[in-house]
């Protein structure tokens, strides 16, 4: 048996204890409500390691008033948690990128106001509203966090949203989701799959000292 | 530079509103069974809720039937000078944003009959569509 078998058998105990909690705002919202006239919202995240994994939570709320020859508008809260695997834990400076998976809820309320042109029976005033909706999705999350200054990092996502179930709508399917998007594709067909991209400013709230693995040799 | 635009900023879609296939209108043909060289007129098409509807003394091939979003249902008379015919549709509506820069529009579906006295009737098409369903009734006398 060669001395470098030996090295790659030589195994550290794993250290499930949290050593971190991250907070973090997410700054994709705050740009968007800033630049957007018809959308506010405001979103953020809290994760805690456990070993090489996070469990992360995410939540939000949002709300878009369209004005076009349609008034459209739309205001509900999301939720989101799941866990994430670190692929770089021997990162000195606790840089990461990770891997994720996510649950994602989001419960809203919709109306939308329109006058209808029709030919036969004259203008007609339109008003109809979805109360209490919920819709409920699974995401897939690429995440790189990095540090900017001591305990601040820059994260961003890259998120692929999928299997979006709602639940029953009273009069019509909503134009926006909460923390999905767009549910309406450019036409006539709902989206099943949509992908978003968010940036968080995270602080990290380090309450022990956790050893950085080392690399395994090879 | 368009790729960090869309960065910041959700990618806008090419919107074409010409393109929006709603409509708020069935489309009936009449046909005469068995004999396809008749012509049809009728003396009056009347449209509860809303009165005669024009072109009605016209030589009928095929006839737009008008249908209101704030029902889910439509009677049309149709007169001749020996014959009353009665068509009665019913369909769902649901309201949609087209295109954020587009109107608002109904999609009118599940289009069906609750009644009618012609001779027979296909339902061709049950959802009004302009690109897809160009017919939604076969009407035959």
């Amino acid at each position: 048996m060669g001395i470098s078998q030996i090295a790659d058998t030589v195994r550290i105990k794993p250290d499930w204890k949290p050593s971190r909690l991250h907070i973090g705002i997410d700054g994709s919202r705050l740009m968007g409500t800033a630049i957007k006239v018809h959308k506010s919202s405001l979103g953020g995240m809290v994760d805690l390691d456990f070993h090489r994994f996070l469990f992360a939570f995410e939540g939000g709320v949002e709300k878009i008033n369209r004005i076009k020859t349609y008034e459209y508008t739309n205001q509900g809260a999301f939720f989101k948690w799941g866990i994430d695997y670190n692929l770089i834990p021997h990162n000195k400076y606790r840089n990461m990128v990770s891997l994720g998976l996510r649950y994602a809820q989001s419960e809203f309320s919709d109306e939308l106001n329109f006058e209808e042109e029709n030919a036969w029976f004259g203008t007609q005033v339109l008003q109809f509203s979805n109360k209490n909706v919920s819709a409920h999705w699974t995401e897939i999350l690429l995440r790189l966090n990095v540090r900017i200054w001591k305990n601040i990092f820059l994260g961003s996502v890259l998120r692929i949203e999928l299997m979006k179930n709602i639940s029953a709508t009273h009069q019509f399917i909503p134009f926006d989701i909460p923390g999905w998007g767009r549910n309406w594709k450019s036409g006539t067909d709902e989206k099943t799959a949509n992908m978003g991209f968010s940036y968080y400013l995270i602080y990290n709230f380090s309450y022990r000292e956790k050893e950085i693995p080392l690399k395994r040799l090879k | 530079m368009s790729f960090g635009f869309c960065l910041l900023e959700s990618c806008n879609e090419i919107e074409d509103c010409t393109l929006n296939p709603y409509s708020n209108y069935a489309v009936a043909t009449f046909d005469v069974l068995n004999d396809e060289s008749q012509i049809i007129a009728f003396d009056s098409i009347i449209l509860e809720g809303f009165g005669r509807l024009p072109g009605d003394r016209d030589t009928l091939v095929g006839m737009l039937l008008p249908l209101n979003a704030e029902t889910s249902e439509a009677v049309f008379h149709y007169y001749t000078d020996s014959t009353l015919y009665s068509l009665a549709i019913s369909y769902d509506s649901q309201p949609l944003i087209y295109e954020l820069s587009c109107e608002a529009a109904i999609k009118f579906s599940d289009l069906d009959t609750s009644y009618h006295s012609f001779d027979s009737l296909v339902i061709v098409g049950s959802e009004v569509h302009l690109d897809y369903v160009p017919i939604n009734f076969e009407i035959y006398l």
